[in-house]
């Protein structure tokens, strides 16, 4: 329980770090930025609404399901300098259409199984640019060090996060059928990964502003 | 209890295979990424050694047409003026003769300085030392400023090959000292040390923080300097002393 609400905490130290440090690095941060927000109003939300007040967040969550997918989307449009407009395109409208699908076929109970559909389709959208990033910087090679660049951070803590989590949020309806008790020890994956996210992100935010 | 066993084992080695994935992806990435930024690095150092390689030649063939056709030529106008001067009887020529065989010597010694600081006539036959104290002597008394080697630089050799690049670097130096500096005294030393030969500049002029003005990008005689000690893979190193400014540049290539 601890680690779950250090976490929760946690997130909002990504943005405090960037708002307090020195007003360098901000147009290197400007991709990662809205995202970096969504965790923090995630954390503030997760911390009063979920483990204060005990509401309930299903529409929360869907909610924070759309917009996950939106930041990250700007973040590799904004990384990868507009490029690949059309397989852009195709995966906003990939998702709009899977949005479509599992509004009309599912209803807020079975946000288990909306956000998985959902989970595995950021997480595909992400492998999938990531390599392009990746692909783009050994064909220019215009990074000297990786290790110093904060996009490299960033995508790391990303492609970790989502690829760690992608079984359990495929499973987690499945697994809460079984035994509701078992999702929670599970969660435990997605609490440490988190974690490592929003370590990344940190790390990433200190080099921007320190390089 | 089977099903739970089954569903443990699918969750953890599903989610163990991922983060291989990711894992294995990064470190890839990172690996053939430094080993592509290594590639690169040699290769603008080998066009760095090339565009300097080029450069010496180059300088080597204009001091030698300056010196082999210009200076000769002009040499032989001078002697014209003269045998023209003897000879003519115009109350006024041997006036403006002798401003025409002024300035012809001022062309004539300005030629010579120009190839000489192309390239030194000294560092190729006799070497750097030499050719050091040839430009210190010549230092001093074009501007009036004490430059002296304090110690005997044949006892230590400077090869050849780096020869060329070290005493740029040195003009560079002293140039600014004299530009910027306001010395009065600038002095060399030479001498082997656990970490090289390391050669020294020490001036008494207005303090000068070298690596910080290079990090600012201030000058190209700054960015100079720093690719010529890159191409002979030496360093330089300032020490704070209480006036002026202490260079030391260590040349690794000569342990």
């Amino acid at each position: 329980m601890f680690l779950l609400y250090f976490v929760v905490i946690y997130g909002v130290s990504p943005l405090l770090y960037f708002l307090i440090a020195k007003r360098k690095g901000v147009k290197e941060l400007k991709p990662i930025l809205p995202y970096v927000a969504l965790t923090f109003i995630a954390s503030f939300y997760e911390f009063f609404g979920t483990l204060t007040f005990k509401w309930d967040c299903s529409y929360w969550f869907v909610i924070y399901e759309i917009l996950s997918f939106l930041t990250i989307f700007y973040f590799f449009y904004q990384v990868l300098q507009k490029q690949f407009a059309k397989l852009f395109l195709t995966f906003l409208f990939g998702f709009i259409t899977l949005w479509f699908f599992l509004l009309w076929n599912f209803n807020i109970k079975d946000l288990l199984i909306i956000n998985s559909y959902s989970h595995t389709f950021i997480t595909v959208f992400i492998l999938f640019f990531t390599i392009i990033w990746f692909r783009k910087l050994m064909v220019d090679a215009y990074i000297e060090n990786l290790l110093k660049n904060s996009t490299f951070y960033f995508i790391s803590g990303l492609i970790l996060y989502h690829c760690g989590t992608v079984f359990l949020f495929l499973l987690s309806n499945y697994i809460y059928k079984a035994d509701s008790n078992l999702l929670h020890s599970y969660w435990m994956i997605n609490i440490i990964l988190n974690l490592v996210l929003r370590t990344l992100l940190l790390i990433g935010i200190w080099k921007a502003k320190t390089n | 209890m089977e099903s739970e066993n089954e569903l443990n084992s699918i969750i953890f080695i599903g989610t163990f295979l991922m983060l291989f994935l990711a894992f294995g992806l990064l470190f890839m990435v990172l690996f053939y990424q430094r080993h592509l930024a290594k590639i690169k690095k040699r290769e603008t150092e080998l066009l760095l050694k090339t565009a300097l390689k080029s450069e010496k030649k180059e300088r080597k063939r204009i001091a030698k047409d300056l010196h082999d056709a210009i200076q000769s030529d002009l040499n032989a106008i001078r002697n014209y003026v003269v045998l023209f001067s003897k000879k003519n009887s115009h109350p006024d020529a041997p006036e403006l003769l002798e401003a025409i065989h002024t300035s012809l010597e001022q062309t004539i010694e300005n030629t010579r300085l120009i190839s000489y600081q192309l390239m030194p006539p000294l560092l190729e036959t006799a070497g750097f030392n030499l050719a050091l104290r040839d430009y210190f002597e010549q230092l001093s008394t074009s501007n009036g400023k004490r430059f002296e080697l304090d110690i005997n630089l044949a006892e230590t050799l400077v090869s050849n090959k780096i020869s060329y690049e070290l005493f740029r670097v040195v003009q560079e130096l002293t140039s600014n000292m004299l530009k910027h500096g306001s010395i009065s005294t600038c002095t060399a030393r030479l001498n082997t040390s656990s970490k090289g030969v390391c050669f020294e500049l020490i001036d008494n002029g207005i303090p000068f923080d070298f690596k910080a003005e290079y990090k600012l990008n201030k000058g190209t005689g700054l960015q100079n300097i720093q690719s010529r000690l890159k191409s002979i893979s030496a360093t330089l190193e300032q020490e704070t002393i209480a006036k002026g400014n202490h260079y030391k540049i260590y040349l690794f290539s000569h342990l």
